[in-house]
């Protein structure tokens, strides 16, 4: 208190409009309000960007896990490691595969990848090799049948993937349910195009699919 | 006093420590700025663990630009994913594909099981590329990133500062040294700005009691600035993969099998039908040419008919069958079968292509039957008259109701030798189901060892078939003396006897 009063006590011949402004009561208060509204702005303005930049902050600290439930050959969901015989043209092979995000985050841009260890003009022919088509049940298919499997969807039917050539890198799959836990009913539909020609005949593909989940990229917490 | 010492030696620490802090976060605040101001580098942290061990969660590297010419795979990029908010990605080139408009990149985490999801094309003729790797250096960073640490951080800087302020306000004047140029200490007035000249210049260093109280919001203030000039971070995304694999085999279809052809004389097609199931049908064609091209002339559903009746009209034809798969649009054939079947337009009988030798009419001494399609022996068959049996006669197979043959010329070409010395006369008849003539003539075959082609022509009338007709050659010795050493030559390929009637409608 002693300096306090020393300084006080240095100030007063001071004649600069400042120095006037910090002598008197009202002007100090003046001063405490205006730095108080000022840092209350800042923290203001710092927290409004924090909460609208959501897009690029962090989730640096999470430590998810991104998994898909492996595909095995049992239950009636499980049927893509089925292969088919003695297909015609225009025949289809129907598959059911059960697409489970079994990590413990939220997966985005999930896809299908599908190349074919062993090659014919099944799967090299674009036009009239086998064409891939999945839809999507909101509930378990209905399976009856197999093989030659039939499948019958007792909720809603949305379109996964639309009719492309079987062989494809990286093709977006729409509909899928991200969140940690969920199931996707797939129903995996291979054609032989009815035009397909002479030609397609005595022919073998082996077809590897591999979906890919990708962990999201972070959210705010 | 003691006490008094020992505070003091806690606050020199405490100055020394949060000197060093400073030192540092400026440095680094300098280094970072430094570095995305001139392009030179950027620092980014890892925000998740998929390039573990290369570049560990909390990670901080040093991003260089690169050519992209001199990308190469296993180069680790930087780049905006193409997935939902475009987050910057830090992965692995997994693989590079030229193209003209720049390579197509595929990349891949260290830790991932299979390459990311997604295939890009850079853009510009830069990419970023990972550089030196300093684990966990940017774990505070990251810290510091999220939302709560920056709002807490930036609310504890702002209340010091706030409080320092107030707290010169109602000092009145405490701040004056710092916040403005103090007056030359040219009179005594001014004793309390610094009681020394050298405790005055020691000011800006933070040795001041005062100075030093903004140590810590000095420090927030950096470490905040340094956070946000260095990069938000880039993700080293987790990938999650489930596969499976199937083989699909398309059907064969086998071609139907022993094609046969009968003159009947319309044309009759057998088969023995493919084995394939997927099969629905038999598919017939014909064409003019031997090999093809093909028409199709008859699709038989099913693969129970095994046969098939043609009346093509005038001209040689060819056949062929395959097995047949149609349904829904689809139309599939097997390869055919590779024997053809020839049918002229004239009936003949013909040695080199079927005489099979059975009974054909009953009672008839020698009697051939003729079938086309009929694959000659390579033995010669004869006939040579005697004094007991003069007389063969060859039989097409049952012709059928409403068949017609127009009136018109035969013609008869036959190897024939006659080693006696006299010439032999032989009668040629052409004969409905081996009773009604429908035209004769004789012929005398001159004296001659040696077997020679002859060719006689003669008249013969229309005739209208019913079901199980027959057409019959006949020919006969009429001296049973003069003809005993003549000699038919039939069914052989060095002498290919033949008689030929006029056309089929």
């Amino acid at each position: 208190m002693k300096r306090t009063d020393t300084k006080r006590s240095g100030l007063q011949p001071s004649s600069s409009p400042p120095n006037r402004l910090r002598h008197t009561m009202t002007g100090k208060l003046a001063l405490t309000m205006g730095l108080l509204a000022v840092a209350g702005g800042v923290v203001g303005l710092g927290a409004f960007a924090t909460f609208t930049g959501t897009a690029s902050s962090s989730s640096a600290l999470s430590t998810g896990t991104v998994s898909l439930a492996p595909i095995g050959t049992s239950g009636a969901n499980n049927r893509l490691s089925v292969g088919a015989a003695g297909l015609a043209a225009g025949d289809t092979v129907a598959r059911a595969v059960d697409v489970k995000n079994t990590g413990t985050i939220t997966i985005v841009a999930p896809t299908l990848t599908t190349n074919a260890t062993a090659s014919s003009l099944l799967d090299t022919d674009a036009v009239n090799g086998l064409q891939m088509t999945i839809n999507k049940c909101s509930v378990a298919w209905t399976e009856t049948g197999g093989p030659p499997y039939t499948y019958v969807c007792g909720g809603t039917t949305t379109a996964v993937l639309t009719s492309v050539p079987v062989i494809g890198a990286n093709l977006a799959l729409s509909n899928i349910t991200p969140t940690s836990g969920s199931d996707n009913f797939l129903v995996l539909t291979l054609t032989l195009p009815a035009g397909s020609p002479n030609t397609e005949q005595a022919q073998s593909s082996t077809i590897q699919f591999t979906f890919t989940a990708t962990q999201r990229a972070g959210q705010s917490q | 006093m003691a006490p008094q010492r020992v505070s003091r030696g806690a606050r020199r620490c405490l100055r020394a420590l949060g000197t060093t802090l400073v030192g540092v976060a400026a440095a680094t605040l300098l280094v970072a700025v430094a570095g995305s101001a001139t392009q030179a580098f950027r620092l980014v942290p890892v925000r998740t663990g998929s390039m573990t061990p290369h570049a560990p969660r909390g990670s901080l590297v040093v991003m260089h630009e690169m050519p992209v010419a001199a990308l190469r795979v296993g180069t680790v990029i930087a780049f905006q994913a193409p997935i939902p908010g475009h987050p910057l990605v830090m992965h692995r080139v997994y693989r590079l594909r030229p193209s003209p408009q720049g390579p197509l990149v595929m990349t891949k985490g260290d830790a991932n099981p299979g390459p990311d999801p997604w295939q890009f094309r850079l853009r510009g003729p830069l990419v970023w590329r990972a550089g030196l790797v300093v684990p966990n250096a940017g774990m505070a960073l990251l810290v510091l990133q999220t939302p709560h640490a920056r709002v807490a951080t930036l609310a504890l800087a702002v209340a010091l500062i706030t409080s320092l302020g107030i707290a010169a306000i109602w000092s009145a004047g405490a701040l004056a040294p710092i916040c403005w140029h103090a007056p030359e200490p040219t009179d005594g007035t001014a004793a309390w700005l610094a009681p020394t000249p050298t405790r005055r210049r020691r000011l800006p260093s933070a040795s001041s009691p005062k100075a030093r109280r903004l140590f810590p919001a000095v420090v927030a203030v950096l470490v905040i600035g340094t956070a946000a000039a260095v990069g938000s971070g880039a993700f080293a995304l987790f990938t999650g993969q489930a596969t499976a694999s199937a083989t699909y085999a398309s059907t064969t279809l086998a071609a139907p099998t022993s094609l046969a052809v009968t003159w009947t004389p319309a044309v009759k097609l057998t088969w023995t039908a493919t084995t394939s199931a997927n099969a629905t049908g038999t598919r017939v064609l014909r064409g003019t040419t031997a090999g093809g091209p093909y028409n199709q002339i008859a699709l038989i559903s099913g693969l129970a008919t095994t046969s098939y009746a043609d009346t093509p009209g005038a001209g040689t034809w060819y056949y062929v069958v395959e097995a047949a798969y149609t349904n829904n649009g689809a139309n599939w054939s097997s390869g055919n079968s590779n024997q053809t079947a020839r049918q002229d337009s004239k009936f003949v009988f013909d040695s080199t292509t079927g005489f099979t030798g059975s009974n054909c009419l009953a009672g008839t001494t020698a009697s051939k039957d003729m079938f086309q399609g009929y694959t000659p022996a390579g033995a010669e068959s004869t006939f040579t008259g005697s004094s007991n049996v003069g007389t063969i006669v060859f039989c097409s197979d049952h012709f059928s109701t409403g068949q017609h043959l127009n009136a018109g010329t035969t013609t008869m070409s036959a190897y024939y030798s006659n080693s006696a010395a006299s010439s032999c006369t032989v009668t040629a008849t052409l004969l409905r189901n081996g009773t009604t003539s429908l035209g004769s003539a004789s012929f005398a075959i001159p004296s001659g060892a040696t077997t020679t082609l002859r060719t006689w022509t003669f008249s013969t009338s229309a005739v209208t078939f019913a079901t199980n007709d027959r057409l019959n050659v006949k020919l006969a010795y009429t001296s049973a003396t003069a003809c005993n050493s003549t000699t038919l030559h039939y069914n052989g390929t060095s002498s290919p006897s033949k008689v030929t009637t006029p056309t089929m409608p």
